[in-house]
Formats: structure tokens, C-alpha cells, sequence
């Protein structure tokens, strides 16, 4: 081993003495040090760092991690979105949780259920030792849940239920809704409460702290590449403007 | 009124660092990379940049890949390297003096690689992120962050807190190095979900960019496709690729660089040679590998490939270049026409590894891009800030989930070859929000604390389920991921039953040496219940 470099530690950085005080010329220490002895914000003034600290290496250890477990039984059931099409689940249920859901069942089979919204659009027998499964053929845009239960004779218990997953939607949004915003460069969008989108359409123009709604009416032909649009969504905003300015 | 033209490279290698062997096959990604991409291209935009050219261009630097070229181990590691090319190309030139066909270049590559080592050293005071950090300070170029470990965000987001991890420790990395705070971020494979944009909002990022139909099939429809940038709900920009502009360059049948004329990039004397010439240059076990020494053309879809003329080549890339401007100039004239007054973006973003180490003349293709790029009046070459500074009002919509990977989505990193990560990444993500909760009872404690939070990024690097994915060099990420999950594991048991290896946490710090600034903390949720 050549090098002489190591990452510096809290151990290390306690053992080095204590800076003294510097008068305010002096420049700042190097790197991520300056934000702890000087506080964030002086990381700006900091100069930059050049290489990394360096300190002899510890010894190496024996080679080779060990092999990482096959499964945790930490109860996971989670549930990704691949494509707009797809969906691929894992689960790694705790041997307790399979027992007592199986308990009282005679017979029982697993099968894993998709809903989309509320509505069960799959019912699949599978074997729950793989440990994961894609389901294919689904509709872009909607909300999944995955859920996994026992079937015997005496009826069904539940293993789990997954996190929710909206899969993407494919190819240009039905929705025209045309909003614009104004965001300064300067302002600062950190700590800025709400979303965009959540701007209600009857406040347009009010004052809001700098993020002005503009409107844009039959501004172009439509995108290249997409094809025409139709102005039905902004007409739409602007009538529902009229109608709340007018009061009614 | 002009449009911007955005031209982005995106420089980013996985956190590649072995002190325990001598001689690593894998670290040579930088030391290429480093060779034939980031000094050509620095040297390239510094040049132009002295002749006082009026370009701005913007560039991730990928938080891993400033770490490496940092790490003083790796850097000296380089300079061996750059002396073996220095030392192979005398000797080549020595070797090639009576073949004609190959004498010229061996003469181009002695120039070239001495030249490289002098812009290393005497240059750049083998410190390129300081150079790039200069380049940014003179305002030509921009350098945005990336995920702290290029970990693709969209597998991550049923947990918050390993997104916001990703893109904290980014940008405080990117405080650190740049001094400054980062305005714009390459998400990992242009990975997005809808709510990402709040976790860059808190870090104050101003904008990001996305696949062509990320901003296509946003909702609302967008009106004007990829060539206006869109707010999304929390005002960060999305700003989308030019599918156009992309394939000239990327495609592999219709793009530049498949040109005939260009250095093809699989023959090489590392494996070309006689054994026993090459051995001093090739791994110490004798496995053969590139050396940098190709001689031959593309030629054509054939194994009789002709010699390379590097004249030849060079004169090639500025005429493309030339095409690339006016294919983008007759474009800009398009956009001006149908967007009804809008000014017009076109984001054109390429692997910076593209240029020079895949496409050997690309940093001369991008040179002759700027030159000719400047003299035009349709288009400015620009950045996505440029952009926003000067044209604040913009549409709102939400993109979908998406990538820049084949097919769109999350096929790439999520598949039949790598799906099996997720369970352990998962499980180990679970595990690092929870011990975030804990306050040590001992500094060994928060170091150990710490390196698991390294860990951790580590494993998640999107590289290796993209290696896993492509089939070369699998082992070695599939080892990569079984490492960093293990360390976790262990280092979450040792912390737990407070029995901590502080030799093998000291090893760990050593080998695993990325971000020293990190604070575990950044796990905790941001709205603890």
C-alpha cells in the first residue's frame, strides 16, 4: 500500500488542538471544517479544499465480504413502478407473519391481488418463495396496490398489503390546463409553502409574494413533434376566472 | 432575439478506490477518463475561453468522480500511469520507424500524451476540479451536481429520506468543493418522479433536466414539447432533451461519431502486440487490456481496418461540427417560427466520457461546435439558468416518471440481472433511518454512524445495476454491491450492540474514503411525526 491518505473523524478532528482565534483577515479553515467551527453559511467564504486529508492508513482486514442474507423477514411487501406498463413487487415476510396468516386454513394457497383504485384487476396464483414478481399489461397513469393472501377452504386471510404505486402515464397528458408562473432567478424557492399547481385560478393576479400566474392565450400552433393542441383548457380557466371576479 | 442552445456534458464514473492491491483494472475508468476526456476538454474550453469567445456551456461533475479527483492516492496512482503512456509512446515510436503506416501517429501520440502530462502537472497542478471551479468563476462554464453516489432516485421513492440523503449530501458536497451553492442537478440517468422536485426545492436547486418525453408527456400537456422549459410544482425547471441533436451525435448508425475515418476504439496494441512487448503496459498478472495506442479507422463494418489518419480525422470533426451548427441553426429558425414568440431552447446533454474517450476527436468536434457556434445569429450558446434568468414566466406541469435509459423508465436498473438489489438496498435504507434517530454515545460511535450513511450511498451507485444489466464487468458490481450491503449490515449490528471494530471501521474510512464532510444525521426525516 502507497498511500499515506484516510477520511478525517470525528476521533481525529477531536484530537487536534482547539484553533485559536483569528482576527477577521485571517482567512477561514479549509473544507467542511468551516461549517462546524464557523457555521453554514461561512462555507461560502471558505477557500476551496485541494486534496484530501491525509493521515497513515489503519491496517487491512481480512478480505472478502460474507454473503448477504436471502432474506431479512423484516415484513417488506414493496411495490415499484418499472414502466408505465409494469409493476414489480418483493416481499421478504417474517416466518411469524406467514404462520398466523396461514393458521386455521386448510389447504391454503397463496395468490397475489393487484388493485387498481379499488378495483382488483388481478387475482395470481404464485409460489411465495420467489420472493418477487412482475405484472405486466397494466394502464398507465393509475393508482396500484398489491396484497398478498392465503385461500383455503375456510376462506382468505390476509399476508400484507403493499405501498401505493401510480404508474406513469405514456404519451401527451389529455389535460390542458395552461398555467404559467413568473419565478424570479433571485428568489429563493426553499421554504416556500405550497405547490404551484395548488394556486387557485380565482386569485390570479393577486399579489403572492413574487410567483405571478400569467395567462397565455393561443400563443402558439402547437409543439413540434406532438401536433396541435386544442385551447379548450385554458378557455376553461379563463371563464372560471370571469365567473369568480364577477362573484358568481 | 436569440434562442439558447444548452450544450451539457455529464461527467460521471462510480467511486472506484482500492488502496489494498497495487494495480486495479477498474480504476483505470478514471485514469482513461482523466487522459482522454477531462484534459482535452478543459484544455479545449480554457483555450477558447483565453481567446476571449463569448460560450457558456454547462457540465455536471458527479459528487464521486470530484472525490476521485481529489483523492491524493488515486492522483499519484495517475501520475504513474500518465508515465507509462509517456514512456509506451517513445517506444512506439521507436517500433514504428520503418512502418510508415503508423509512424506519423506514433509520432501524434508521443506529442499528445506529453502534452497531456505537461497539462496535468505544470497546467492544472493535478487539481482539475480547481480548473473547472476557475472555468465557472470566468462564466463559461456551469457545473451542476448529480446524486451524492448516482444512485437512480425513482427506485428510492417510497423513502423519503434516501432521496433527500442523496441530494443533501450532493449538495453540500458541491458547497464544499465549489464553493458556492449548486443551481442545477443532472439527476442520476435523468431519473425523475413526480414530488422529486420538492426534495431540490429545499436545496434551493433551480433546475433539472429530463428525457424528451418527460416534459412531452407532463400534465398538464405541455405546449411546446422540449423546447421550453416547464416549472414543475415546486418551481424548479425541467428542462428536456432534443431528441434531434441527441441522435446525431449518440446514434450509433447515424451519429458522427460511427464516421469511417475516426479512431476505432476496440483495436489497440494492448492486445494487438506481442505479449511480452506490451507486458510492462497491461495489468501485472498479463491480462491484456487497452493501452491508448489504436492505430486503425473505423473503417467499415469489416476486421480489415485500415490505418488511422489522425489529420484526416480532425479535419472530419470540424466538418461535422459545421453540419452540427447548421442542423441546429435551421432548427432555432423552426422553433422561432412555431413557438409564437417564445424564445427557444435546445438542450442537447451527451456522457462527457463521449468526447474523446468513446469518440476520439470528440473535444476537437466540440471545439470547431463553439468556434462555429459564436459566428451564427440564430442560436447562443448558453445555460439552462441563462435561460431561466432571462425568461422567468414559464408553464407548469408535472413530468412523469422517467429516465434517460432504454425504453424510458426504470427497465434498465430494474430487471430480471439486477431486481435482486432492491431487497438488500431497501432493507439497509430502513436500517440507516432508523439508527439516524440515535445519538452517539461516543465519538467512535458517530464515526461509525457515518460510515454506515457511506456506505450505504455506496451501494446504491445506479452503475452497478447498469453493469449488472449490461454484461460486462459483472462480477466486479455485483461485488461492489455485496461489499457496501455487508459493511452496512455489519456496521448496523456492531453499532447496536455497541461493539464496534474501531480497526475495521478504520479500514473502512480509509478504503471507502467519500465524503469526509458526510453527517448521518441526514437520514432523520425531515418532518418527524
Amino acid at each position: 500500500m502507497t498511500s499515506k491518505e484516510t477520511v478525517e473523524t470525528p476521533v481525529n478532528r477531536a484530537t487536534q488542538p482547539t484553533p485559536p482565534a483569528e482576527p477577521p483577515s485571517q482567512p477561514l479553515p479549509e473544507g467542511h471544517l468551516v461549517a462546524r467551527i464557523a457555521g453554514e453559511e461561512a462555507v461560502f467564504e471558505a477557500p476551496i479544499p485541494v486534496a484530501e486529508e491525509r493521515l497513515p492508513p489503519p491496517p487491512a482486514p481480512e478480505p472478502g465480504p460474507p454473503p448477504l442474507p436471502a432474506a431479512y423477514h423484516d415484513d417488506a411487501f414493496v411495490l415499484f413502478a418499472r414502466d408505465p406498463f409494469t409493476l414489480w413487487t418483493y416481499w421478504d415476510f417474517a416466518p411469524e407473519t406467514v404462520r398466523r396468516a396461514m393458521e386455521g386454513l386448510t389447504n391454503p394457497r397463496t395468490r397475489l391481488r393487484i388493485y387498481q383504485g379499488e378495483h382488483r384487476v388481478r387475482d395470481l396464483d404464485f409460489a411465495l418463495e420467489s420472493g418477487s414478481y412482475y405484472v405486466s399489461d397494466l394502464s398507465p397513469g393509475e393508482r396500484y396496490e398489491a396484497e398478498i393472501v392465503f385461500v383455503g377452504d375456510e376462506g382468505e386471510r390476509q399476508v400484507g398489503r403493499s405501498n401505493p404505486v401510480v404508474l406513469p402515464n405514456f404519451g401527451p397528458s389529455p389535460w390542458i390546463d395552461d398555467r404559467f408562473a413568473t419565478i424570479p432567478w433571485g428568489m429563493r424557492l426553499s421554504g416556500r409553502p405550497g405547490d404551484l399547481e395548488a394556486v387557485p385560478g380565482e386569485h390570479a393576479g393577486e399579489d403572492r409574494g413574487g410567483w405571478e400566474r400569467a395567462r397565455r392565450g393561443g400563443a402558439s400552433e402547437g409543439w413540434v413533434g406532438v401536433g396541435r393542441r386544442s385551447e379548450a383548457g385554458s378557455l376553461d380557466l379563463f371563464r372560471r376566472e370571469r365567473a369568480q371576479q364577477e362573484g358568481r | 432575439m436569440q434562442g439558447i442552445l444548452v450544450l451539457h456534458l455529464h461527467a460521471h464514473l462510480p467511486f472506484v478506490h482500492h488502496p489494498e492491491h497495487e494495480h486495479f483494472l477498474e480504476e483505470d475508468w478514471l485514469y482513461e477518463a482523466i487522459t482522454e476526456t477531462y484534459l482535452q476538454i478543459l484544455s479545449r474550453l480554457e483555450v477558447l475561453a483565453d481567446e476571449g469567445i463569448p460560450f457558456r456551456i454547462s457540465m455536471t461533475l458527479s459528487p464521486p468522480l470530484v472525490q476521485m479527483l481529489r483523492n491524493d492516492l488515486l492522483r499519484s496512482r495517475y501520475d504513474r500511469h500518465l508515465d507509462a503512456l509517456c514512456e509506451l509512446a517513445e517506444r512506439e515510436v521507436e517500433r514504428t520507424r520503418h512502418e510508415p503506416a503508423f509512424h506519423k501517429t506514433a509520432r501524434f501520440y508521443r506529442e499528445h500524451f506529453f502534452h497531456t502530462r505537461w497539462l496535468w502537472h505544470e497546467r492544472y497542478r493535478r487539481d482539475l476540479v480547481a480548473a473547472m471551479a476557475a472555468l465557472q468563476d470566468r462564466g463559461c462554464l456551469e457545473v451542476v451536481t448529480c446524486g451524492a453516489t448516482h444512485g437512480f432516485l425513482p427506485l428510492m421513492q417510497t423513502r423519503p429520506e434516501l432521496v433527500r440523503a442523496q441530494i443533501g449530501v450532493a449538495a453540500a458536497h458541491y458547497r464544499r468543493h465549489f464553493g458556492r451553492d449548486p443551481v442545477g442537478i443532472w439527476l442520476p440517468e435523468c431519473g425523475y418522479y413526480p414530488g422529486l422536485d420538492r426534495v431540490l426545492a429545499e436545496k434551493n436547486i433551480r433546475y433539472f433536466f429530463v428525457d424528451t418525453h418527460g416534459i412531452t408527456d407532463a400534465t398538464p400537456r405541455t405546449r411546446h414539447g422540449p423546447y421550453l422549459p416547464i416549472y414543475t410544482p415546486s418551481g424548479v425547471a425541467a428542462f428536456g432533451r432534443d431528441p434531434e441533436s441527441s441522435e446525431q451525435v449518440w446514434s450509433a448508425e447515424l451519429g458522427y461519431p460511427g464516421d469511417f475515418d475516426y479512431r476505432d476504439f476496440y483495436r489497440d496494441i494492448g492486445y494487438d502486440l506481442d505479449w511480452e512487448y506490451v507486458r510492462p503496459y497491461i495489468q501485472p498478472d498479463g491480462q491484456r487490456k487497452s493501452t491508448g495506442f489504436k492505430y486503425h479507422r473505423i473503417t467499415g463494418k469489416t476486421d480489415q481496418k485500415e490505418p488511422w489518419d489522425w489529420e484526416v480525422a480532425f479535419r472530419r470533426a470540424a466538418e461535422h461540427a459545421a453540419n452540427f451548427v447548421f442542423n441546429r441553426e435551421r432548427q432555432f429558425e423552426h422553433l422561432y417560427s412555431v413557438l409564437g414568440g417564445r424564445t427557444p431552447v435546445v438542450v442537447a446533454p451527451y456522457d462527457a466520457e463521449l468526447f474523446g474517450h468513446w469518440w476520439f476527436e470528440g473535444p476537437v468536434f466540440l471545439e470547431h461546435v463553439i468556434r462555429r457556434a459564436v459566428q451564427q445569429p440564430h442560436f447562443r450558446l448558453g445555460t439552462c439558468s441563462d435561460y431561466l434568468q432571462e425568461n422567468p414566466t414559464n408553464q407548469v406541469a408535472t413530468p412523469p416518471m422517467c429516465s434517460w435509459g432504454a425504453g424510458g423508465y426504470a427497465g434498465v436498473w430494474l430487471d430480471g440481472a439486477n431486481d435482486w438489489i432492491y431487497r438488500h438496498l431497501l432493507h439497509a435504507g430502513r436500517r440507516m433511518i432508523d439508527l439516524a434517530r440515535r445519538e452517539p454515545a461516543s465519538p467512535l460511535e458517530r464515526r461509525a454512524l457515518d460510515q454506515a450513511a457511506r456506505e450505504l450511498l455506496l451501494a446504491q451507485s445506479s452503475d452497478w445495476a447498469f453493469i449488472m444489466k449490461t454484461g460486462t464487468m459483472v462480477d466486479y458490481a455485483i461485488r461492489r454491491t455485496n461489499e457496501h450491503v455487508s459493511n452496512f449490515l455489519r456496521l448496523d449490528e456492531e453499532i447496536r450492540n455497541n461493539r464496534i471494530d474501531e480497526n475495521w471501521l478504520g479500514w473502512l474510512e480509509f478504503r471507502n474514503a467519500i465524503f469526509p464532510e458526510i453527517d448521518y444525521r441526514i437520514y432523520r426525516p425531515a418532518h418527524p411525526e
